[in-house]
């Protein structure tokens, strides 16, 4: 309840906050105290959305296809591999530390790279955003996975559980937290990086979009397409979010009474 | 006849025995009391009487079948609860029944009808952070009973709990095992705990782990309100103490 009130003021003053950024940003634009070409005002970069809004919808479209086709990939492929490495002590003492390690290489470094092997379509854009979700969600499995409690293990086999039931009654739902916290990380990389692929090349796509405003020195647009990638990111997340809750009730706070 | 027994039991880690030479019974409806000091070796006995571990030797038998280093033939109740956090209460009481193939609704319907024998009621969608320890413990036993053949073998079910609820727990335990004809092996570091619930007591001492002494209590179940005070308590309890030897 009083977390709950919390959570509602909070909220209340981050939009505030962010209302009067934005007041004051309109401000130093009426003023002209910075070149309306390099700082375009709040409003117009509105004006400028709402212009491009039927072609910026379809380039949203092809990268959220990109993103959700490499992100499902890299989900897919994450749990396969968690699952092998967590019935195979050889596979995990021997994957385990390369995983961690290519977890720090910067993957979108990759992009470039992949363009060159792949051409121009959607498959270097796939591959990248199956790149950046595959680690954290397989780590955040495996994890899941491993902290399993061993006495729940010698409970669940004195009830003659077999190794698929032990996985589907105790290893699965207890990684779901951990799954869930690497899918989050995820989302947020699978737009950007299709994005970011997409700078590097191709015909269409919210990436490809940004390149061409960028030459054209159209700085509105350049914002309001940062804006609208960084609102998709923020949704996703939401999104992902909430099928957390749904996925694990039991981790909701309470007695109870209130559900 | 005994229904369940264990014979000549030995057990080793890493080279050093942990029980020697274990041997013990029970028969149809009894409550057996297993008393000994901690890491005499209690938990690795009932882990092998359970068949999550194999003896070096020896053999468990139930109704003169061999189940030794079979799981899932009687119930096993751990040293913790484990109850199961994702789960609802109704979930993680039935689910012996569905690892054993049950149908989920029939497990959840077989396991309604026992809720409220077992002080359940109204918990069946609670998660298990929401029960009260007693409640907890209660739930727990109420898995144990659907994973065996009403043969149950029990570590240190009531150890977690404060006095009142403990023996609340007992006087409903011993009501719930005479209606329901459980036989149970029960752990416990508390003589008193074990002279108010059982049949017989064996005790446990050394190292490697032996069966000393082993101990029958005439009185009936559930014990007179003055069986704290009577002469036959006071005597199997000299007896336990030497046994110890403490
Ligand atoms: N898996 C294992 N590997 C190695 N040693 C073990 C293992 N399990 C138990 N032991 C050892 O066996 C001995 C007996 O342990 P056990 O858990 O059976 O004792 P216990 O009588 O149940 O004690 P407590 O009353 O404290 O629960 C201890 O010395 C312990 O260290
Ligand atoms: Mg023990």
């Amino acid at each position: 309840m009083i977390k709950k009130f919390q959570n509602i003021k909070s909220k209340a003053s981050s939009l505030s906050l962010l209302l009067m950024l934005l007041a004051v940003w309109q401000l130093v634009c009426s003023l002209e105290l910075v070149p309306p070409f390099l700082l375009p005002s709040p409003v117009s970069v509105v004006r400028a959305f709402a212009a491009d809004f039927v072609p910026i919808m379809g380039h949203a479209v092809v990268s959220l296809t990109e993103a959700f086709a490499g992100l499902s990939l890299g989900v897919a492929g994450a749990f396969m591999l968690a699952v092998l490495m967590d019935r195979s002590n050889y596979l995990y003492r021997a994957l385990y530390p390369i995983m961690l390690i290519t977890q720090t290489v910067p993957t979108v470094a990759l992009a470039p790279l992949l363009v060159l092997w792949m051409g121009y379509g959607a498959a270097p854009k796939i591959v990248l955003v199956f790149l950046v979700c595959f680690f954290p969600v397989a780590v955040g499995l495996l994890d899941g996975f491993r902290e399993a409690d061993p006495d729940a293990i010698v409970l669940l086999r004195s009830m003659g559980a077999r190794e698929s039931q032990i996985f589907l009654h105790l290893k699965l739902p207890g990684a779901l937290p951990r799954l869930f916290s690497g899918l989050r990380i995820a989302v947020s990389y699978a737009i950007v990086g299709a994005v970011i692929a997409e700078w590097l090349g191709g015909s269409s796509g919210l990436g490809v979009y940004m390149t061409r405003v960028r030459k054209s020195y159209a700085f509105d647009k350049m914002f309001a397409i940062i804006f609208f990638v960084s609102g998709l990111s923020i949704l996703l997340m939401r999104l992902t979010a909430w099928l957390e809750k749904k996925m694990t009730p039991w981790a909701r706070q309470g007695d109870g009474k209130e559900s | 006849m005994s229904l369940f027994r264990c014979e000549q039991v030995n057990k080793s880690y890493q080279g050093q025995p942990v029980i020697r030479d274990i041997t013990l019974t029970l028969a149809q409806g009894e409550l057996v009391g297993l008393l000994g000091a901690s890491g005499v070796g209690k938990t690795t006995l009932m882990s092998i009487l359970a068949g999550v571990d194999r003896p070096d030797s020896g053999r468990v038998l139930l109704k003169g079948e061999d189940i030794t280093g079979v799981a899932g033939r009687v119930g096993y109740m751990l040293q913790k609860d484990l109850l199961l956090p994702f789960k609802t209460t109704l979930d993680n009481v039935s689910l012996p029944l569905i690892l054993k193939g049950m149908k989920k609704s029939k497990a959840r319907e077989q396991a309604t009808e026992l809720m409220e024998r077992f002080g359940l009621s109204g918990s069946e969608n609670k998660y298990p952070h929401q029960l009260s320890g007693g409640m907890r413990q209660r739930a727990a036993l109420l898995r144990t009973h659907f994973s065996g053949n009403r043969v149950i073998l029990l570590d240190e079910p009531f150890s977690a709990l404060d006095a009142l609820t403990k023996s609340e727990l007992h006087r409903w335990y011993l009501d719930v095992s005479a209606q329901m004809g459980l036989t149970t092996l029960f752990i416990t570091h508390d003589m008193d705990e074990a002279l108010t619930l059982s049949d017989r007591i064996y005790v446990m001492t050394g190292i490697p782990g032996e069966i000393q002494t082993q101990l029958a209590i005439s009185a009936p179940r559930p014990r007179p309100a003055d069986f704290a005070v009577s002469q036959e308590f006071l005597q199997a309890k000299r007896q336990l103490l030497d046994a110890i030897g403490r």
